[in-house]
């Protein structure tokens, strides 16, 4: 029996023995720290053209050189800074958008629901690619507006998550209890609604960031995201749409691979550690 | 029953849910499930409610406290009609008005403790200092029989009948003058019931509270009350003292009911009266008396007319008959 469980302390410890999410959350850190600060230590060059074309990792190229004979490790770190960027501050924009629609249609239901939850089944029908296109062929073609683009494109799936859970929370009868005592609509939402409907949204952030990442470097290849020569994961891996350079220059397409993909894995676990940690009934 | 002064009086409460409100409801279908009910609670005084399931009576309890928009009726709390009261003008009655849940697993937040439940109606209706309220809570969970230990628990670290002494806790905190209680016990386990139950009558007891208690247990009921009232398809059909409806029920649904209930004997023969058919859906109910399509008494005008509640042998015994016995 653990004697004192409650409040933000109880969060963190069960947060600490959830080991898969801690060593998430210390890769997902680590990243940010080397993407953030190894530029400023190492002397990286992700724009000049060096005399090797495709060279393989070496002792000047850690990682080798691109197919127009760039420095990959340079590349990989830079394209990081606009990666975990887009994929994070996209995402946010997503559930800050879609967290409080989906708990109106779910709690309120009647029009509200109408309104919102047919809004949804809208955005996830229409092709988003056309729209971004359209947007950035209006407003001009600049990181804030790609990342506010895809945040605000990706608001259906939080929105229908939490929508669903809160369906069936909305009849509990503590919220009924809530409500014989006094509580107000917002403090419902809020204390009653909220928490019991957030968890399997959890789960669903870190697919999101890593779609995030992915759609912006599509845009790039479609010339409507961050255009070369700047530097994405997404528009190094894009390189490996060429079969030369898929199968006779994995180097190239590889590190960049896998970055993404221990980033997705890793704010997967962060995921489930916090969707645990912020259950009461989960203690081990 | 010392004071006899009326603390609750509904007058001709309707609640209608309309089915398919969602596309305009061409066909106008509704579903009855309470229909022109009346009746009071004095002060202090435990009113119970039997009835079979879906025949409205939770419906009744939620409507009375405003969980449900009433559709037509009156409700007079305290000589205030509190029907078209908003959520500002509620609030300051709400404080006297509380609920004990059937459900202790599904009426308790999971995401909070238990001091954080019972503290709740406290904050909101701001009753005493806020530092004082800790020490309120504890007082309260020793009242229910827990203790200031369980403060820190989440409802999940708590057995059943814990869990429903918390939500006791929390109908009581607020010191109301009326509760209703729906089917308190009935999701417990019968070694924790009789616990429970007593527990809620010695509360009643001690703090005077008015307890509408619904109830598909006569026995409970019976155990508990000081009036009876039986609700068949969301009309009340006899209402009487307790003693009164069991050992001279008139109506002959409230036989039948009375006639199921186990008698814990042996040898004794039972005259059990087995109801035909089922009961008539609430969304097409029958044009005469609610009763009639079951009822072994039912003639022409039981089908035709619908019998008003008519005072009929002791005082205070109201039955809905043609043909009361």
């Amino acid at each position: 029996m653990n004697k004192k469980s409650n409040g933000s302390s109880g969060f963190f410890k069960r947060f600490r023995r959830h080991r898969l999410a801690c060593i998430g959350l210390f890769v997902v850190m680590l990243e940010v720290i080397l993407v953030v600060f190894l530029p400023m230590i190492m002397d990286l060059d992700p724009y000049s053209i060096t005399a090797v074309f495709n060279g393989p990792p070496s002792a000047e190229h850690i990682l080798g050189t691109d197919t127009v004979g760039r420095d990959l490790l340079s590349r990989l770190i830079y394209g990081g800074r606009i990666s975990l960027l887009v994929g994070i501050l996209a995402t946010a924009i997503s559930v800050a958008v879609g967290l409080p629609l989906g708990l109106i249609a779910g709690y309120y239901r009647g029009a509200a629901e109408t309104v919102i939850m047919r809004c949804a089944d809208i955005f996830m029908s229409f092709p988003s690619m056309i729209i971004v296109l359209v947007m950035v062929a209006i407003f001009g073609n600049s990181l804030p507006i790609l990342i506010l683009l895809i945040g605000i494109l990706g608001w259906p799936q939080p929105a229908r998550l939490v929508y669903s859970r809160a369906l069936s929370v909305r009849k509990m009868e503590y919220v009924e209890a809530a409500k014989v005592g006094g509580s107000n609509e917002l403090t419902i939402i809020l204390r009653y609604v909220l928490p019991n409907s957030v968890a399997p949204l959890w789960m669903n952030v870190a697919f999101q960031i890593s779609s995030a990442i992915l759609t912006e470097s599509s845009l790039s290849f479609l010339g409507a995201g961050v255009q070369l020569p700047t530097s994405t994961w997404g528009n190094i891996i894009y390189q490996a749409q060429n079969v030369v350079v898929l199968y006779s220059y994995p180097w190239i397409w590889v590190p960049a691979a896998i970055c993404l993909i221990i980033t997705v894995v890793s704010i997967n676990f962060v995921g489930e550690g916090i969707r645990d940690a912020l259950d009461p009934r989960m203690k081990r | 029953m010392n004071a006899q002064k009326e603390l609750l009086r509904v007058e001709h409460i309707r609640k209608y849910f309309a089915i398919h409100r969602k596309y305009g409801n061409p066909k106008g279908n509704y579903l009855r499930a309470v229909h022109d009910v009346s009746f009071t609670i004095n002060e202090g005084e435990v009113l119970g409610l039997v009835g079979e399931s879906g025949c409205g009576k939770a419906t009744l309890g939620r409507t009375i406290l405003k969980l449900h928009s009433v559709t037509a009726g009156d409700i007079y709390f305290k000589g205030e009609n509190i029907v078209n009261y908003g959520f500002k003008k509620m609030l300051p009655i709400r404080r006297d008005m509380q609920m004990i849940f059937q459900d202790p697993f599904a009426s308790l937040n999971p995401r909070m403790t238990i001091e954080k439940i019972i503290r709740a109606p406290l904050d909101t209706f701001k009753i005493g200092e806020p530092r004082y309220r800790r020490d309120h809570v504890a007082e309260m969970l020793k009242k229910v029989g827990l203790n200031a230990d369980h403060m820190n628990k989440f409802p999940h670290e708590m057995s059943g009948g814990q869990r429903q002494r918390v939500v006791i806790a929390r109908a009581m905190i607020s010191n109301p003058s009326f509760v209703v209680c729906d089917e308190p016990v009935s999701a417990l386990d019968v070694s924790v019931r009789a616990q429970v139950l007593n527990l809620m009558k010695d509360m009643q007891q001690e703090l005077g509270t008015a307890y509408l208690f619904v109830s598909h247990d006569l026995s409970t009921v019976r155990y508990i009350c000081n009036r009876i009232a039986v609700m068949y398809l969301g009309h009340i059909v006899e209402i009487a003292d307790a003693d009164e409806l069991f050992n001279n029920p008139k109506h002959p649904y409230t036989k039948a009911l009375l006639s199921a209930i186990p008698v814990p004997d042996v040898d004794q023969k039972r005259q059990r009266i087995i109801l035909q058919g089922d009961v008539p859906s609430p969304m097409n109910p029958p044009a005469g008396c609610a009763f009639s399509t079951r009822c072994p008494l039912a003639g022409s005008k039981c089908e035709q007319l619908h019998p008003d509640l008519v005072a009929c042998g002791a005082p205070g015994h109201y039955v809905a008959c043609f043909w009361p016995e």
